[in-house]
């Protein structure tokens, strides 16, 4: 009862547009470790067909991002605030963007703050305009500087009390959705989660 | 000729000199304050000197400001408006606030056509082990969701070889990101923007310097009307050199002036006259205006040093005149000039025998600066020595009016008394004493030869270049490698062996990145490898590959131009296509630092944190030597610190030879006891206070030796007189005191340990001259 007054309050009042922002990064910024299970989307330029691929994302506020593809093919992608670390089909790891400034420690700083709600440095990077509410919400973010923009076009987020859709646009034409879903949460992550934030 | 003639003769000649240093003033002093000047060439590789001094100029120009606020805009206006107005004052130059915008264009054409001979070292691994799989690796690029977001499009770069090929040469931006152009970084809620730039010419000339500091001031100025309350750091090694430059000035100021009042001083109260302060200035100057002009002429330029030096020279060659004077005032009424002259030749010329020997042994040190040093003495104190008998007897004619025992009957009880406490067995139960006091200290000893005792770094500024150190990452190191084969292939390959081991480096967090070239053109050899492990593993067979490719969903064409791309690009990328490129402008000077005609190149570092791992990077490599013009300075100067010991040996040695000649054996001896006890104590004063033992230090007590032991000349020759040599000795000692010993409150450290141990040492052997009577 109490629950359905709040939230019609929530609903009565209009919340600030920044506000809205700020509200929904720091919910989803709540748990120390979040898990889901994925499906993404990939259309390629230059290939007939979008391509599937399913698997696990583990948000960790500590450690960053862990993408671990199941299928078509293995892959573990370990985005962290100096770049990103891929252990391989055969278990092969190699680490890169140890050079900050490049693309991919870019990249993995990206995709750390996008899907671990990082606000101060997703406030930096984009414009982030949120509408909806803070039970449905959707963020669009459209890059600030020329070196992302160059690449970027836009990521729109959506979602409710967790992160469930990413959408990027890339300006080369290529796009990516990914969906989550059953969410659980944790306090930490397990040791071979860990292993593969760990520096080859 | 009469005795006023040849005065009037020896005025004329310094009136001539006078005039040429005028006019070598109105020209400007050709002033030199580059430390590393001062010394020799360190480098047994000829062209590896070569390379430091053309590379430092690249390197020392560089400065670093930092702005930081907690509102991003205002530290990015302030960063533009500092630009704008130091830009615009002249002095800096290339003052970056925004990179430009790179033109991926350009990468495309001086890399894209010619890409399947580029690897980054994980893909050659990977193609090399035999467990490469293209269904794997096009899978793992497409089904990534940041696969191939930069660089080529998926489609011709299907396995993201080039991505990250092009990913591992960018440049470090250290820890600071590129926004929008600008270098940032963010943390503790502010926003820091780095700016660069150069200076405008040689870091070391006087007039840049001052244009340097002085545009600085100006942007840091409007930056702050602009924006006030923005923090603004900055650093550079103008900025070092321009602060030692007035430290060093305000020291020369300070030590002439406390050396001139207090000689003025205890001259006055001695003789109750202004004329022999006037007339040992006198003596003084015609040495260091002398001394002055001939180097001037014979070098072309005085070191900073040699001036600060020549500074407190007064001390010391004013020591003759005072013993001229005493002679005077203590012959009362029986005075003639020429009488004068013959009662102080004697102990005169021993006593500048000696000194010159002792600077002479000096000069010979291979430092060009304290060569010049030494030069500077050996001319000042000849032309002092010569003053006293051919400048000032013609203007000292007249006896005194004083009773000469009044006058000087104080020195005379005063010296009885001392040499009646150093009387005996006392003296020698004393000396064991104090020798044996001495013991712990020189135990304590310890010696430091870090090239920055040369360059006193301004506290303030040391911790702001900390901080942009610890912000940025980056720092105007001063090492780097270098690189030489027989051939530019040769020198590439050499360079890739050196690069591998820094970026181990790199991983392990000792280095922040390097900068070399064959991260941009890597050598042919690897080139070819490359490619031939790329049609090894990959285009061998083209029919799996493209249908793998369509199975994954690429389309037809765009599978099957891959091959034909790879077939069409078999050329390497050479160091001329790079050199042609706009790409390499901010690089070349890595290539053929010593000219084209000898094939090299020199790998910089970025950001070391662990120098003693980056020393051994090129242990073992065939032609890659490590350049660290500072610490071959500090070996260079620990080698001669080392050689001190047997120099002040000899030094002594060289000197008993003259007194034995003088007095024979046993007094020789006795003469030489007192400034040998006094080194031997102010040895021990250095370890007590743990002051380090230093080249400078070293040069103190070689000069030391050769002032001190005046003393007891000085005494020796003139006992008959006791008055008159009392009272000379203990001028002297003063006045040198006054002169170098002033020099111990230099807060260069290099002068610093220069005056400590001069003035210990010379206190000690008046202390210990009236020994010098025995035997």
């Amino acid at each position: 009862m109490r629950l359905a007054f709040l939230s019609l309050l929530a609903f009565a009042l209009p919340v600030h547009a920044d506000e809205l922002l700020g509200s929904i990064l720091k919910r989803l910024a709540e748990p120390p470790v979040i898990r889901a299970q994925f499906v993404q989307e990939r259309s390629i330029a230059d290939m007939t067909r979008p391509t599937l691929s399913r698997g696990r994302i583990t948000v960790s506020r500590q450690d960053g991002v862990l993408w671990q593809i199941e299928s078509p093919v293995r892959l573990a992608l370990a985005f962290t605030q100096s770049g990103v670390i891929e252990t391989g089909t055969d278990g092969v790891r190699r680490s890169r963007g140890q050079r900050r400034g490049a693309v991919d420690a870019e990249i993995g700083r990206l995709m750390q703050d996008i899907a671990g709600a990082n606000e101060a440095s997703l406030k930096t990077t984009f414009d982030a305009v949120a509408l909806g509410s803070l039970e449905r919400w959707t963020v669009r973010l459209k890059p600030r500087a020329r070196e992302m923009a160059r690449f970027l076009r836009e990521v729109r987020l959506g979602g409710g009390r967790h992160l469930e859709t990413i959408e990027i646009e890339e300006t080369s034409g290529n796009g990516t959705a990914i969906r989550m879903r059953q969410f659980a949460v944790a306090e930490k992550l397990d040791a071979d989660e860990l292993a593969l934030f760990k520096q080859p | 000729m009469t005795l006023r003639a040849r005065s009037w003769l020896f005025l004329a000649a310094l009136g001539v000199a006078a005039a040429i240093l005028a006019g070598m003033l109105s020209r400007g002093v050709p002033l030199q304050t580059n430390v590393l000047a001062m010394l020799p060439a360190t480098e047994r590789d000829p062209v590896a000197e070569k390379v430091v001094a053309s590379l430092s100029a690249a390197i020392g120009s560089r400065v670093l400001i930092l702005f930081s606020d907690a509102d991003e805009a205002r530290a990015k206006a302030a960063a533009e408006r500092f630009a704008a107005a130091a830009g615009g004052a002249g002095g800096l130059r290339g003052l970056l606030v925004r990179l430009p915008e790179p033109d991926p264009e350009l990468l495309h054409n001086l890399y894209a056509a010619n890409r399947f001979g580029l690897l980054a070292e994980s893909d050659r691994e990977a193609l090399a082990s035999g467990r490469w799989r293209a269904r794997d690796t096009v899978l793992q690029q497409i089904v990534s969701p940041v696969g191939g977001m930069a660089g080529l499009p998926l489609a011709r770069d299907p396995f993201g070889f080039f991505g990250r090929w092009m990913a591992s040469i960018i440049p470090s931006a250290g820890a600071m990101r590129v926004e929008d152009g600008y270098l940032i970084s963010r943390d503790g809620g502010r926003t820091r923007v780095l700016v660069l730039g150069e200076v405008d010419g040689d870091v070391y000339d006087n007039a840049v310097q001052a244009r340097a500091v002085a545009a600085y001031e100006r942007g840091a100025q409007a930056a702050l009307t602009a924006e006030p309350g923005v923090e603004i750091l900055h650093t550079g090694t103008v900025f070092f050199a321009a602060s030692a430059r007035a430290a060093a000035m305000r020291d020369m100021d300070r030590i002439a002036l406390g050396s001139i009042l207090g000689i003025t001083l205890v001259m006055f109260a001695a003789f109750r006259s202004l004329r022999p302060i006037v007339l040992g200035l006198l003596s003084a100057g015609a040495g260091i205006l002398a001394a002055a002009v001939v180097l001037i002429l014979v070098d072309g330029e005085l070191h900073l040093v040699t001036l600060a030096f020549g500074a407190s020279l007064i001390g010391e060659a004013i020591d003759y005149a005072i013993l001229f004077c005493a002679a005077h005032l203590a012959a009362g009424n029986r005075w003639t000039p020429e009488m004068g002259v013959a009662q102080v030749r004697p102990a005169l010329t021993v006593a500048v025998a000696t000194s010159l020997l002792a600077y002479a042994l000096l000069g010979l040190l291979p430092f060009p600066g304290v060569s010049q040093v030494a030069r500077f003495a050996l001319v000042g104190l000849a032309v002092a020595w010569l003053s006293v008998q051919w400048l000032l007897p013609g203007l000292l004619t007249r006896p005194s009016k004083r009773d000469p025992l009044a006058a000087t009957s104080w020195a005379a009880r005063l010296l009885e008394r001392w040499s009646g406490a150093l009387r005996g067995r006392r003296a020698v139960v004393i000396a064991a004493l104090a020798l044996a006091a001495c013991i712990p200290g020189w135990m304590a000893l310890q010696p430091n030869d870090d090239v920055r005792l040369l360059v006193p770094r301004q506290p303030e500024l040391a911790l702001q270049d900390a901080a942009i150190r610890a912000t940025t990452g980056f720092d105007a190191g001063s090492r780097f490698f270098l690189v030489r084969g027989a051939s530019e292939e040769d020198v590439l390959l050499k360079e890739t062996h050196l690069t591998r081991r820094l970026r181990d480096l790199e991983q392990g967090g000792a280095l922040s990145g390097h900068q070399a070239v064959s991260d941009f053109v890597p050598p042919r050899a690897a080139q070819e490898d490359n490619r031939a492990l790329m049609q090894k593993h990959v285009f061998a067979d083209r029919e799996a590959l493209t249908r793998t490719l369509t199975e994954v969903g690429f389309r037809a064409e765009a599978a099957k131009a891959l091959p034909g791309e790879f077939d069409r690009s078999s050329r390497p990328v050479t160091i001329a296509d790079w050199l042609a490129s706009p790409l390499s402008t901010p690089y070349r000077y890595l290539w053929a630092p010593a000219g084209d005609a000898v094939p090299a190149s020199v790998v910089t570092l970025i950001g070391e944190r662990d120098a003693a791992r980056v020393n051994l990077a090129a242990d073992g490599l065939d032609g890659v030597t490590l350049v660290d013009k500072a610490s071959s300075v500090s070996v260079l100067l620990g080698k001669y610190r080392a050689w001190a010991a047997p120099g002040l040996a000899a030094a002594a040695a060289m000197m008993l030879v003259v007194l034995v000649l003088r007095y024979g054996r046993r007094a020789a001896l006795a003469v030489l006891v007192p400034v040998l006890l006094a080194e031997a104590l102010s040895l021990a004063a250095f370890g007590y206070a743990g002051v380090p033992v230093t080249l400078f230090g070293v040069v103190g007590w070689t000069l030391g030796l050769g002032i001190g032991v005046n003393y007891s000349i000085f005494l020796r020759e003139g006992i008959d007189r006791p008055g008159a040599t009392g009272m000379a000795v203990l001028l002297s000692a003063c006045t040198t005191l006054l002169g170098f010993g002033l020099l111990a409150f230099s807060g260069v450290p290099a002068l610093h340990h220069f005056g400590l141990a001069l003035a210990t040492t010379i206190a000690g052997s008046l202390v210990f001259a009236p020994l010098a009577l025995k035997g």
